[in-house]
């Protein structure tokens, strides 16, 4: 297991977005290098491109003696580059173990299997199907299988994301389990305690260009890093207002609901309600439930039980163009923008279909107000935005149909931290305009500092729900994030 | 797929019920009805009803007369007919529970593409069959159950060679047919009768069925300056041909669509259709037995010569086998057959006496008018003068 | 081989266009393979015939008459019946629209009898000579019909918001219909739309050639090839695949014969649909 990973002057162009503008990265054997970056940096093209993915432009991969970049992609497996990707995505219906076996097929003298399957802590549930496993597991398997073809480099494309508390350092123990085992590491990261826990040396990509390299305490002191990559450090400053009237009628109200998939219960008798001009933070863990009370809120998955009104109309079985039109609009998580669609097209599409022209371009134009980035790429596909763009163009497309209320689902995820500034800044002036919000979130800190009140799920059921500001001391949302992992339950 | 496995299901759900209610059914000896059977395309692509209704008008007038003489006793006849929709499994198994469940005395055919198999499976259930239009040439190995009593492809080549000598054409003719085995004798058989008759083949060309753009052949039989066109095609093909013809400028002194120009469809050309020349076995001039009655009967339902024609073929074929049971004195399918080798009558296509499976009806050369209706210009008793491919100058 | 040759196979290719233009639309936005759009072309052919003989129009009179008829026919079954199936699973609708494609088989049949037919015009017959080249009238108005609905679909998909309606309800309909679009109405106004298009085909096939109630399946793998060539969501790409397969056609005819027309426009299609199986003529994927 010996050989220096080498990228030389590495570009890639996608359309008219330059992902990778000359990238220069050596890894050393046994060492481990993370690249972070803001979202659209080309962090994760860095990573598919050596891995054979994508076809470099320009530029050279050598690993050891090895030139890999003009190799197929199971090629480059072979000669012992693996990635793990930032969604697993295992075979469902086969058994963990043979999951890892699979990818062990995939270079003929790969570890044991089992090795791997105990190294990542997999062994007690090799015999499960991997569609069994919740979202640790899920995250395990998937590096357990870019282990198994017994690489020289492991690249990790944001393994951490989306784990929290215990989960996050269970990620992390195995992370350095596996850098023990000798071999090179190539981490993309958002999460700044993997980075600082696992790595020595930090390369920081923005653009497609590498801006900075060092260890990560360097980095830390970076100003031009500080200024991409983390914005002005003030964005955890509360604007707090004062609440509004609690004696108005609740814009949406939703009453003992129960919803779920199958035999799946992902939501049990859960109530809550947002009244006009305020904000509402919905919290819990991956699998606590949020998005199933987003889906069941604007009909995409169908209430088993309980009620939903909004503005006084019960909608609780309407289906969910018809709830479009009642005040509420809903910004998705993963932001869901039409990526063949223009900028303006998407932005439009928000809007009523018979709204008169002048009302559309006044709407248009305050949503530019918002986002003015928008205005300046409105001609652009929306697939050529970067993440953080996107982002603003899922909530500029929701604020189009003028709503009272605005429900955000996990509009944070996977934004490097200035996106997110920008993203809290424009949800504050748009609730300062009158629009309640309904934010639903995992990044707990900056989704309190804004919000009047909170609700925290946890495993389906509402743990808590009162004054935001109360939250931040209370056990229960400890108790949400860092409990048991099991994340559903069933019935029969 | 589907179609077939539902008509297999269908077919086979019939076949159960007859099974339950064919056991009065009787053979030799009885006073019961003499049963017929026949399995014909009602639906589906081909529908022909016309020639069902041929069978059961000859059946109603031998019913209507006290029945048919069979070995002294007066019997009525029950005609069985089934719709195979086209379907050859379909059309398979309703022969056989027509022959051995209903104890059909005798079989009528059925037409077109289904003609081969169907001789077949009378050949082997050793059961009568006439039928009308089975190239019989195309099954020397059969075994004597069947009879066609359809026109001769030769006889009507032989006629529109006569008749287009008297038309002052060069003589050079675009033979055009379909590439499939008939197509391909049809130009064999018309290539030897053009030399003989003084005409010369000046383009050859073969095209598949479903084709839509002839603008290459055209294009060749007007370089080439052929006036005649003769074109062998499945009905809807000559359609778009015929209207080519008439955009590209090429303008024919005369043409024949053999199978194409048959269809009464083609009326709906108007003047690019008429002066087509076409062959047929029955036109309402043509002085044959029973035409004024063909005419006064159906031309309400059928006002088309092309379809009373059918209705023609299907009494005429109706009449030979009725004909020869009481010939046979017997239902008994030997005697039965044996009868039928003997007939000597005149029906409504005309004298019926077979040599090797095969009489053939006279032959009659049609041209179409723009109103949709057809004149006959040979043999020229009681036939209008030829007139010049009008549609097409 | 001579220009007349080469000029009939690119404006009969306008005819196919038009046939392959409906199937691709429906493919595009609904991901289903509508197997009734042979009997929808044959529908409007038939609508047209039923106007022509009644009311005496021009088959060019009745064509709107007749897209707007089919159009209706299509609208509730998309909407009450097909999109309902949607949901369910992914070959149910397929599965449908073959059923479908039977019972308008038998219905035409039914309705029309089973002898071929054709709707008579003038210029179905007429033809003139532009610089020594002999066209047929029909073949360029049906190629002119072609390009102007190819631009009016393209210009409706690109340039207004119900086109964006309809491209967004094709890429993510769950996020279309939480923005308020009635995505199942999406779905039964392309259908309607896919039909409005293979009825105007209809109507120039009957006037160009003729029809059968059984023309439907030969008229729906003409749509196909016309598909696969031009690769989905590009309505340039149709037109493109269309006068290929026109080209093809006659060119293959010049060369090899009748006989081996169909070989040859197999073998280029087979070797399309192996080395560019997201057709000859689909834009490159933005990344």
């Amino acid at each position: 297991m010996s050989g220096q990973l080498a990228v030389r002057d590495l570009h890639k162009r996608f359309g008219g977005v330059q992902a990778l503008g000359g990238v220069d990265l050596l890894v050393a054997p046994g060492e481990a290098v993370a690249v972070i970056g803001p979202n659209g940096a080309g962090k994760s093209t860095l990573l598919k491109t050596i891995a054979g993915g994508h076809r470099p432009d320009r530029g050279e991969v050598w690993l050891g003696p090895d030139r890999l970049d003009r190799l197929p992609p199971h090629r480059i497996t072979r000669s012992g580059v693996a990635l793990a990707h930032q969604v697993p995505r295992p075979f469902p219906q086969l058994t963990v173990r043979d999951n890892v076996r699979v990818a062990a097929m995939a270079r003929g003298h790969g570890a044991t299997v089992e090795q791997v399957l105990t190294l990542c802590e997999l062994d007690t549930k090799a015999d499960r199907p991997a569609a069994s496993l919740a979202v640790l597991d899920l995250k395990r398997l998937e590096v357990a299988r870019a282990l198994a073809t017994d690489p020289t480099v492991l690249m990790l494309d944001e393994v951490a994301a989306g784990l929290a508390g215990r989960e996050l350092d269970e990620a992390i123990a195995l992370i350095r389990r596996i850098h023990a085992t000798g071999r090179s590491l190539l981490l993309v990261e958002h999460i700044e305690r993997v980075v600082r826990e696992i790595v020595g040396r930090v390369l920081v990509l923005d653009w497609g260009k590498p801006i900075a390299e060092g260890t990560p305490d360097e980095i830390a002191r970076d100003n031009r890093v500080r200024e991409v990559y983390l914005g002005d450090g003030s964005a955890t400053t509360s604007s707090r207002r004062p609440a509004p009237p609690p004696a108005s009628e609740p814009l949406l109200a939703v009453h003992g609901l129960t919803a779920g998939y199958g035999d799946l219960v992902a939501l049990r008798d859960v109530s809550l309600d947002v009244r006009p001009g305020e904000i509402v933070a919905v919290l819990g863990a991956n699998g606590a439930g949020k998005s199933t009370l987003c889906g069941s809120i604007m009909g995409a998955v169908r209430v088993r039980g309980g009620s939903v009104r909004v503005g006084g109309t019960e909608i609780t079985t309407a289906p969910p163009y018809r709830r479009a039109g009642l005040g509420m609009a809903y910004c998705p998580e993963g932001r869901r923008v039409f990526a063949e669609l223009t900028v303006r097209e998407n932005l439009q599409l928000g809007a009523p279909l018979r709204l008169a022209p002048q009302q559309l371009r006044e709407r248009l134009a305050e949503v530019y107000d918002i986002f003015p980035v928008l205005a300046e790429r409105g001609a652009q596909l929306a697939g050529t935005l970067s993440g953080g763009q996107q982002q603003m163009l899922a909530v500029g497309r929701a604020l189009m149909s003028r709503p009272r209320l605005l429900i955000c689902d996990e509009i944070s995820l996977g934004l490097a931290p200035v996106a997110v500034d920008t993203l809290y800044r424009a949800l504050t002036q748009i609730n300062d305009r009158g629009v309640a919000i309904l934010l639903v979130e995992q990044n707990v800190h900056r989704c309190l500092a804004l919000a009047d009140r909170a609700c925290v799920l946890s495993r389906g059921r509402l743990s808590y729900a009162g004054p935001a500001a109360d939250l931040l001391h209370d056990d229960r949302l400890d108790e949400a994030y860092f409990g048991t992992s099991d994340d559903h339950e069933t019935t029969t | 797929m589907i179609r077939r496995i539902v008509a297999t299901a269908l077919a086979v759900t019939t076949t159960v019920g007859l099974t339950a209610c064919g056991s009065n059914s009787s053979s030799e000896g009885s006073t019961d009805a003499v049963v017929i059977g026949a399995s014909m395309m009602l639906s589906g692509q081909t529908n022909l009803e016309t020639i069902r209704d041929g069978y059961q008008w000859a059946v109603d007038e031998a019913n209507a007369a006290g029945g048919i003489d069979v070995g002294g006793a007066k019997r009525k006849v029950t005609l069985k007919i089934l719709d195979n929709r086209g379907d050859t499994n379909t059309m398979v198994q309703q022969v056989r529970s027509l022959a051995l469940q209903d104890k059909a005395a005798a079989l009528l055919g059925s037409c077109c593409q289904q003609n081969i198999d169907m001789s077949a499976q009378a050949d082997s259930l050793k059961t009568p069959l006439v039928m009308g239009a089975l190239p019989i040439e195309l099954r020397p190995d059969g075994k004597g159950y069947v009879w066609d009593s359809f026109q001769s492809l030769v006889d009507g080549a032989g006629g529109f060679f006569q008749v287009a000598a008297t038309a002052g054409t060069n003589k050079k003719i675009l033979l055009i047919t379909n590439n499939d085995s008939q197509g391909k004798s049809t130009a064999d058989l018309y290539k030897g009768l053009a030399g003989k008759a003084g005409f010369t083949v000046a383009v050859s060309t073969d095209a598949p069925a479903g084709t839509t753009d002839y603008s290459d052949a055209i294009g060749k039989a007007k370089a080439a300056g052929a006036e005649v066109v003769i074109a062998s095609m499945t009905p809807p093909d000559c359609f778009a041909m015929w209207k080519q013809m008439k955009a590209l400028a090429y303008t024919p002194k005369l043409a024949i669509g053999l199978q194409c120009a048959q269809t009464p469809g083609w009326a709906s050309l108007g003047a690019v259709g008429a002066g087509t020349l076409v062959q047929m076995s029955w036109i309402r001039t043509s002085g044959l037995p029973k035409a004024d009655e063909v005419v006064s009967k159906y031309s309400a339902k059928y006002p088309n010569d092309n379809d009373l024609s059918s209705v023609a073929l299907g009494y005429h074929e109706a009449t030979i086998l009725l004909a020869a049971i009481t010939k046979a004195g017997s239902t008994d399918h030997e005697k039965v057959n044996a009868a039928i080798g003997q007939t000597d009558l005149s029906s409504a296509l005309g004298k019926v006496s077979f040599a090797g499976g095969k009489s053939a009806t006279p032959s009659f050369v049609g041209q179409w008018n723009a109103d949709g209706t057809i004149t006959q210009v040979w043999p020229k008793q009681g036939a209008s003068a030829l007139k010049s491919l009008s549609g097409l100058a | 081989m001579s220009a007349d040759v080469l000029v009939a196979g690119l404006l009969s290719g306008g005819l196919y266009a038009l046939i392959g233009l409906g199937i691709s639309l429906v493919f595009g936005v609904l991901k289903v393979m509508n197997l009734m759009h042979g009997e929808l072309v044959l529908g409007g052919a038939y609508l047209a015939a039923l106007l022509v003989g009644s009311a005496g129009f021009d088959p060019l009179v009745a064509l709107p008459f007749a897209m707007l008829g089919v159009a209706l026919i299509a609208y509730p079954l998309q909407r009450y019946l097909l999109t309902g199936l949607l949901r369910a699973n992914g070959s149910a609708p397929m599965v449908a629209t073959f059923g479908l494609s039977l019972v308008a088989q038998a219905a035409l049949q039914a309705a029309f009898g089973t002898d071929p037919r054709a709707l008579s015009a003038p210029y179905a017959q007429a033809g003139f000579t532009v610089l020594g080249v002999r066209v047929q009238a029909v073949y360029a108005i049906s190629f002119a019909l072609t390009v102007v609905l190819c631009g009016v679909t393209h210009l409706v998909l690109s340039r207004t918001r119900a086109g964006s309606a309809v491209r967004a309800a094709a890429a993510d309909p769950t996020t279309a219909s939480m923005l308020g679009i009635n995505v199942g109405r999406v779905y039964a106004l392309t259908l309607a739309g896919s039909a409005a298009l293979a009825a105007a085909a209809g109507v120039m096939t009957g006037v160009a050639q003729s029809f059968t109630p059984s023309a439907g399946l030969p008229l729906l793998l003409t749509g196909f090839a016309v598909m696969a060539l031009a690769g989905i969501g590009s309505v340039g790409g149709v037109l493109l695949g269309g006068i290929t397969l026109g080209l093809l056609q006659s060119l293959s005819t010049a060369y090899f014969g009748g006989g081996w027309r169909n070989f040859v426009v197999y073998t280029v299609f087979f070797l399309a649909l192996s080395f560019r199986p997201t057709g000859l003529f689909r834009r490159v994927a933005h990344a």
